[in-house]
């Protein structure tokens, strides 16, 4: 004797109707759901549409200022050719000139190959790359005080981006008196010229490689 | 709301009871007939569930003793016994009472059983075959014990006394609030005197045969508790018949009815409303009905329960798919809302763009390039203040001569040479150098001789060099005589013709002024 009898018979019925109000149950359900998570990602595509919409806007108005406030400057250093390929052409004739002007004894220069350099501080750019050629620099003078003359020339000509950055002076003379017709110190300078390179035409560094 | 049939062999009485009592809903007779009658009655009524509480003469109960058992063994053992006990009824109970205290510690089992299956197997027949669900088949004697509340019995055993319709006595020894023993005696239709008689004498046959099972012990008076109407209280009260071995607490069947809740009980002798009020008051399982009677009953509450899952999937379903759609209305307005906030933040940007020469993205690397080229023309290398504190202090020091200068800018102070950041793996660094370090090499001219003076000018120049402004540090490298302890010296006098040189080293570092070109 089974300890649980039921008329299975009768109970077909109302377990047809279970079966059927969990079908429509599930039905519904998965329908309202469906419904939630279609306005949910609606309104999150809402909110990146505000978020983008207020970005462009902010970035627009900050485009407007620093044209107002730079465009000047960037336009002067993209005559001096800074931005851009490098103006190798003009780097020499500012050098030269300069050191015609300054009737230098003598003036040689051995500028390297382009490098590609980070900036501390400005690691994370995302517009441009920056490059770097170091240049030797041989100068015979008549006095050490011509050196400061010449770059001081060099500067006020403005020729492009550069950092002079170290020199080396000697006396030429030895243990005779000063000539005044030729040279009586040598110096030996290095200058670091700078340039920079839109990163979507800059050539790949090592790193990217 | 239940429906309680009662039974007593002559009659049958349909109650239907609530929490506040009973109400009659038919009487009927115990024949194939009144079984008819009955089933229309309840068929009409939409076929409830009903309990049928019996209350028959031919109802037996024994106390056996059994090997203390578990679980499924338990229950085979005790169905087999009740089986073999009562062959020839398959209405039968048994209930474990307790267990010896010595020996083997055997299970006190109590077995009862409606001995004539007549009384009760074709009315449950005629029930299943109009579909009428049957709860099951109790016995009033096993639900006696609920009184027991009302009556507030203070010894361990008691005799409770009831009077059913159609002329029966009900005896329900009861120990310890458990029911040990039952009888219904046959008694006519008599005064409340004869009442009076045909209990002391009915209370007295009882006893003695209490003795004889060993269920009670002889020497002590049994307390007989009887349930009657006012008439035969007062009768009880006003003939004691008390005796040693009999003490009878009348007390009234109305007054304990509403003691235990049925609150507008009738003053009448007949107790069977007040049990068939109690039955439904606790969960109660069946006592008699074999599982085939109850085929209905199963039916009916599984047909309940999958009803009851329906109505709460549904209403679950409902619920959860309304909160689901207001969720998602208040999604579709704030969406609107921030959609209203997007079209006007993209009006501010055409407006905001419509005058630019260049677009946003070509304004942030125009300023990237400017930021780079300030910070590559910030700390120019300022020879110019160099020459000038060179010049003044080599002016004020007519007798020393500069043999050699070399200088570079650098980010760090200490440096003795100027970096060239190649080292580093991937593009050099470039760094901004705020310090100009320089070393000057030089000599003391027509050197006579006199290292003390030499480094007391030298020092002199030192001293000078290091108040002057941005001098961040000026010190000696070299002198022309070292002194110091940690190193070898060698010399002497020159001779004639021979010069003696004083050659000094000198560092100065200067800090550059951060001003862009």
């Amino acid at each position: 004797m089974r300890p649980f009898e039921a008329d299975t018979q009768a109970l077909k019925r109302p377990a047809l109707m279970l079966m059927m109000v969990a079908v429509i149950a599930a039905a519904v359900l998965w329908s309202s759901q469906h419904y939630k998570a279609t306005r949910v990602a609606a309104l999150q595509q809402s909110r990146a549409n505000l978020s983008m919409a207020r970005d462009n806007y902010r970035q627009a108005v900050e485009a407007d200022s620093i044209l107002r406030t730079s465009q000047q400057r960037y336009r002067q250093l993209r005559q001096r050719g800074f931005v851009g390929d490098e103006p190798r052409l003009l780097w020499i004739e500012s050098l030269r000139t300069t050191g015609r002007e300054h009737h230098l004894y003598n003036l040689q220069y051995n500028l390297h190959q382009r490098q590609p350099v980070q900036l501390t501080g400005l690691e994370s750019a995302e517009h441009y790359q920056l490059y770097t050629s170091t240049m030797q620099l041989q100068l015979d003078l008549a006095h050490e005080v011509d050196l400061l003359r010449y770059f001081n020339d060099l500067g006020q000509r403005r020729p492009a981006v550069y950092q002079l950055r170290g020199c080396t002076v000697k006396p030429l003379f030895g243990n005779d008196a000063i000539a005044l017709d030729k040279a009586n110190v040598g110096a030996n300078c290095e200058l670091r010229w700078y340039t920079v390179k839109d990163l979507a035409s800059a050539e790949p560094t090592e790193d990217s490689l | 709301m239940a429906q309680i049939l009662y039974i007593n062999g002559q009659s049958m009485t349909l109650y239907r009871t609530d929490a506040k009592g009973a109400v009659v809903q038919g009487r009927f007779g115990c024949d194939d007939a009144s079984y008819r009658a009955l089933t229309e009655h309840l068929t009409r009524a939409g076929s409830p569930p009903v309990s049928v509480l019996v209350d028959l003469i031919e109802e037996e109960f024994r106390e056996e003793t059994l090997p203390h058992t578990l679980g499924r063994d338990r229950q085979n053992l005790l169905t087999r016994q009740a089986a073999k006990l009562f062959r020839a009824t398959p209405f039968r109970y048994f209930r474990v009472v307790g267990r010896q205290r010595e020996g083997r510690r055997d299970d006190r089992i109590l077995f009862s059983a409606l001995t004539n299956r007549d009384n009760i197997e074709p009315l449950l027949a005629v029930l299943s075959e109009a579909a009428i669900p049957v709860k099951g088949v109790y016995s009033l004697p096993i639900i006696t014990r609920r009184l027991l509340k009302a009556l507030a019995v203070k010894t361990d055993s008691a005799l409770i006394v009831t009077e059913q319709p159609d002329g029966g006595l009900r005896e329900t020894f009861v120990r310890k609030g458990r029911v040990y023993f039952s009888r219904l005696a046959p008694i006519g239709d008599g005064s409340a005197t004869d009442y009076c008689r045909i209990l002391a004498a009915e209370a007295q046959k009882t006893r003695r045969y209490l003795n004889s099972l060993r269920l009670f012990p002889p020497n002590q008076p049994l307390e007989v508790y009887t349930l009657c109407d006012g008439a035969r209280v007062e009768a009880l009260q006003d003939a004691p018949i008390d005796t040693d071995d009999i003490h009878i607490y009348p007390i009234t069947l109305s007054h304990a009815a509403q003691l235990l809740g049925f609150s507008d009980h009738a003053d009448t002798r007949f107790s069977d409303a007040l049990f068939s009020y109690l039955l439904p008051k606790r969960v109660t399982q069946n006592h008699y009905a074999p599982t085939a009677f109850l085929r209905h009953w199963h039916t009916y509450l599984a047909k309940t329960g999958l009803a009851a899952a329906a109505w709460l999937v549904a209403v679950g379903a409902i619920t959860l798919s309304g909160m689901n759609m207001v969720d998602g209305q208040l999604l579709e307005r704030e969406t609107r809302q921030l959609d209203q906030l997007s079209l006007k933040a993209s009006d501010d940007y055409q407006r905001a763009t419509q005058n630019l020469p260049i677009t946003p993205d070509e304004a942030v690397a125009m300023r990237e390039a400017l930021q780079m080229a300030d910070k590559l023309s910030a700390y120019p290398a300022d020879i110019k203040q160099l020459f000038s504190l060179l010049g003044t202090g080599f002016g004020n020091q007519p007798s020393f001569a500069m043999d050699k200068l070399s200088w570079f800018v650098t980010p760090d102070p200490d440096a003795q040479a100027a970096a060239d950041g190649s080292q580093s793996k991937g593009p050099a660094q470039v760094t901004e150098a705020p310090f100009l370090v320089s070393n000057i090499r030089a000599h003391v001219r027509g050197f006579n001789g006199s290292y003390r003076q030499a480094h007391e000018q030298i020092a002199r120049m030192v001293r000078w060099l290091s108040t002057q402004p941005r001098v961040r540090s000026a010190k000696v490298i070299s002198e022309p005589l070292n002194t110091r302890a940690d190193s070898d010296l060698r010399g002497g006098i020159a001779t004639k013709g021979d010069r003696e040189t004083a050659k000094f080293e000198l560092r100065i570092v200067l800090e550059l002024e951060n001003a862009p070109v």
